[in-house]
C-alpha cells in the first residue's frame, strides 16, 4: 500500500509519443513493436482538441501504478520543469509522481501539418505518426529511462 | 483557500491585483510609483521567474495570497494547474486561480516588455507604471469580485 506511481507523460497534443510512451511503460508495447500495433493503441493519434491541459488515464499495471498524458501544447518541458513542481510543492507530499517530456520525440513538422490539417486525412496522418513512431520507439525508451533515474 | 493571481511575468499586473487584495494598496485613489516599487516583485521578476509561485502573505480570511507568471499560457495555465491537483488528489476548491491579463491595457504591455523582455528599465518603467496607474480602477474591481466570492 502507499508504494503506487503516478507516471504523467507530457507531449504537444497528449495522443502522440506521450501516449506511446505510456503504453510502453504500462508494459503494453514492446520496444520492437511495429507500426500496425502503434494504431491498435486506443486514442493513438487522435487528439480531442489542440488545447494544453488535457489530463488522461491511459493505463494502470498490475502494481497498481497509473499511466496518464498530459497535452502540453510547447510548454512540456515549461510544465515538467517548473511548473508541476511548483504547484506539487504547494500541494504538499503526496503519492509519487514522475514526469515524462517526450515533446522533443514529435517531430515538428507533422505537429504542425496536425494543427494546419485540423483532424482532416485522419486515416492518413495516424498512419504516418504510427509509422514515424514506431521507428523511434527505441529512443522513447531511452528518452524515459534517463528521465526516470535522473 | 490558496488564490494564485496570474499573469504574463509575474511581475506587474498580477503583484497589483494581489497587493490590493492584502490591503497594501489605496483604494480611494490610484497609488504613487513609490507604493507600486516598493510592493515585492513588482517590476523585478525576470524571465527565470516564470512558473515560479511566489507568496506574498495572508488576507484578513487567513486565505494565502500567491502571484506567478504563466507565459502565454492564457487559461490553460488553470487547466494544466488542476490536472496536477487532481493527480495529487488535492482539493480544487481550495485552489483560485485569478487572471489578471484582460485588465492589462497597452502601456503595461509596452513598459512591461522594454523593462522586464529587453532590460530598458528607463523607459519602461515609467512607462508601465502609468499603464498601472491607468488600469488601476479595474484591478480594484476584479479584487473586489475575488473578496466577494471567498465570502459565500
Amino acid at each position: 500500500m502507499g508504494q503506487e506511481v503516478k507516471h504523467v507523460f507530457l507531449d504537444q497534443f497528449g495522443c502522440f509519443a506521450s501516449l506511446v510512451a505510456a503504453f510502453f511503460a504500462a508494459g503494453y508495447l514492446k520496444e520492437e513493436a511495429d507500426f500496425r500495433q502503434l494504431l491498435l493503441i486506443p486514442d493513438f493519434a487522435e487528439p480531442y482538441h489542440y488545447h494544453p491541459g488535457e489530463l488522461q488515464l491511459r493505463a494502470r499495471d498490475e502494481q497498481g501504478n497509473e499511466y496518464y498524458t498530459l497535452s502540453a501544447g510547447v510548454y512540456s518541458s515549461f510544465v515538467k520543469t517548473v511548473l508541476g513542481p511548483e504547484i506539487l510543492r504547494l500541494l504538499g507530499p503526496q503519492k509519487q509522481l514522475l514526469l515524462y517530456d517526450v515533446s522533443r520525440l514529435n517531430p515538428w513538422p507533422l505537429s504542425l501539418l496536425e494543427l494546419l490539417l485540423g483532424g482532416r486525412f485522419r486515416q492518413f496522418t495516424r498512419t504516418v505518426w504510427a509509422k514515424y513512431l514506431s521507428a523511434r520507439l527505441p529512443l522513447i525508451v531511452r528518452r524515459i529511462k534517463e528521465q526516470h533515474y535522473r | 483557500m490558496k488564490i494564485i493571481y496570474n499573469c504574463y511575468g509575474g511581475a506587474h499586473s498580477s503583484v497589483t491585483a494581489a497587493a490590493i487584495h492584502l490591503g497594501w494598496l489605496p483604494e480611494t485613489r490610484p497609488p504613487t510609483a513609490r507604493e507600486l516599487l516598493n510592493l515585492p516583485y513588482y517590476d523585478a521578476q525576470k524571465g527565470k521567474d516564470h512558473g515560479r509561485i511566489r507568496f506574498l502573505g495572508f488576507d484578513c480570511l487567513g486565505n494565502e495570497i500567491y502571484v506567478v507568471g504563466k507565459k502565454s499560457l492564457g487559461p490553460y495555465y488553470e487547466k494544466i494547474m488542476r490536472s496536477f491537483i487532481t493527480l495529487s488528489e488535492g482539493r480544487q476548491d481550495e485552489y483560485l486561480f485569478v487572471d489578471t491579463m484582460p485588465y492589462v491595457n497597452l502601456w503595461m504591455v509596452i513598459g512591461g516588455f522594454l523593462s522586464r523582455r529587453l532590460g530598458m528599465v528607463v523607459p519602461g518603467r515609467p512607462i508601465v507604471i502609468y499603464g498601472t496607474r491607468r488600469a488601476y480602477k479595474k484591478f480594484l474591481h476584479l479584487v473586489k469580485i475575488i473578496q466577494g466570492k471567498e465570502l459565500q
